[in-house]
């Protein structure tokens, strides 16, 4: 926190756009960074890094499943950015354009760890593992044993989905994203996001009542 | 309106879940689930899934280093690099992906017509050298006299060298494939008719002509006392159409006279 706060007041704190997470999801505020990044402006680029790469990260852990992933595909899609920078039109929705960048890395990536025979099925199990550090005992021990399995098995569903449905599921369900703004960042429809999203929620659900009857236990 | 069956409210169910369907279609749903416990029943489970997966995905805290360390990566690359935002040429700005789309679709569309263009050419060559045989390569070949061996019947040399047009050729020549009948013959200016072709029989070796044509369809044959064999090499030297005219002494004539036992004179 220190260190942001060191690096906004050296780039003018006064200034300084807000936290993705914090703000209503609409990116007017970045147009004037935009600006300022395409003239050649490293500060301005930083600046919009700040403001946008809590949804980036995200967006890619949730596509990629671990966080080594997710910082790599990150850098990936901030050098893109940067790159083609010229190519974004003023007027134009910057959150979409970067939604769009970064499900196209995550794709990329994932294709080449699968062509290089690594496996991206399983989500990384950081926050159980911390959730359980000190467990309680008793009831609560059983029934927050019985939590964990449950969202394991959702993870594992999201991990069996095809790649269009679970970018079509993270953006519209777990993003927020309205089902227009997740077609434009997926570049289709939004009949097709619609159908991609039933789907994925069906064969979600479908996948944790087999397993969870299989073994016995109720939701 | 159809009416909301069990079957059309679970297909919707999923989008009905998290509020995702229109108000008309929503508020039928909600009166079929209002009715139907077991889509009531199913509704609350998508909505519970929903809300598992929401929690299972929630991001969790990597903290500010993880953060710092990828602007610093970036960073450091693009500094590295010196890479600056790239600048597009006009046309790219303009149109983007479009223009390599329409130029690709273009090139596509002039090899098509290019490919096009020379087939027919080709074909029309093909049909101008067949018309345009000359004359005299038209003309027939000497034939064989009557009581000439098969085997004497040639042509001289001349008139065979004479008689070579590139794509017709009328020379005399043993047709091994396939035997002829020993001695048909053609009227002259007699049509050409396929139908009245005899059976002939294998292994029988005969002198045949090969007889160059400027019109297919129609042979005018001078005074032949043998099988014809009209033969139109065309441009492609793999395409070769035959004609075989049949003897005259096969078709019997019917103002011949006959005898009591009907048997010719």
């Amino acid at each position: 926190m220190s260190a942001e706060i060191a690096h906004l007041f050296m780039t003018g704190a006064h200034d300084a756009p807000r936290r993705a997470h914090d703000d209503d999801g609409r990116a007017d505020h970045l147009a004037p960074l935009v600006a300022r990044a395409r003239a050649g402006d490293a500060l301005a680029f930083e600046r919009i890094m700040i403001a946008t790469e809590q949804r980036v990260v995200s967006v890619a852990w949730r596509l990629l499943g671990n966080r080594e992933d997710a910082r790599d595909a990150t850098q990936e899609v901030y050098l893109r950015v940067f790159k083609y920078l010229d190519r974004f039109r003023a007027g134009e929705d910057f959150q979409g354009w970067l939604y769009r960048i970064t499900v196209n890395v995550c794709h990329d990536l994932a294709r080449k760890r699968r062509a290089g025979g690594e496996q991206l099925d399983e989500f990384d199990p950081g926050h159980e593992r911390a959730a359980f550090a000190n467990p309680p005992g008793g009831a609560d021990a059983e029934r927050l044993t019985l939590r964990a399995q449950q969202l394991a098995l959702v993870r594992r569903a999201l991990a069996t989905l095809p790649e269009k449905e679970r970018a079509a599921l993270v953006l519209r369900d777990l993003e927020g994203l309205s089902t227009e703004e997740t077609a434009r960042a997926l570049g289709s429809r939004p009949v097709t996001v619609r159908s991609q999203v039933s789907s994925a929620r069906a064969k979600i659900k479908s996948y944790c009542d087999r397993l969870l009857h299989k073994g016995g236990t109720a939701q | 309106m159809r009416g909301m069956t069990c079957e059309r409210a679970r297909a919707l169910l999923p989008l009905y879940a998290a509020h995702d369907l229109d108000s008309a279609r929503e508020r039928e749903v909600a009166a079929h689930a209002g009715a139907c416990a077991g889509c009531r029943q199913l509704v609350e489970e998508f909505a519970q899934s929903r809300r598992l997966t929401v929690e299972a995905l929630k991001t969790p805290d990597f903290g500010e280093a993880f953060y710092a360390q990828i602007r610093g990566a970036v960073l450091t690359e693009i500094r590295r690099g010196q890479r600056t935002p790239s600048s597009p040429s006009p046309f790219a700005l303009l149109f983007g992906r479009r223009l390599a789309y329409a130029a690709t679709f273009a090139v596509a569309l002039l090899a098509c017509g290019l490919a096009l263009y020379h087939f027919r050419r080709a074909a029309d060559g093909v049909e101008r050298q067949l018309v345009s045989v000359p004359a005299e390569s038209r003309q027939l070949a000497p034939l064989p006299q009557p009581g000439v061996s098969s085997q004497q019947a040639t042509v001289p040399e001349e008139t065979r060298q004479r008689s070579r047009p590139r794509f017709a050729r009328v020379s005399p020549q043993k047709n091994t494939r396939r035997g002829l009948p020993e001695a048909a013959s053609v009227r002259a200016g007699t049509r050409f008719d396929a139908r009245r072709l005899p059976e002939l029989p294998l292994g029988t070796n005969r002198n045949v002509y090969n007889i160059a044509l400027s019109s297919p369809g129609v042979a005018e044959l001078g005074s032949v006392n043998s099988v014809a064999r009209i033969e139109i090499q065309t441009a492609d030297p793999n395409i070769r159409i035959i004609w075989l005219a049949p003897r005259e002494s096969e078709a019997p004539d019917p103002n011949e006279p006959k005898n009591e036992n009907g048997e010719r004179k």
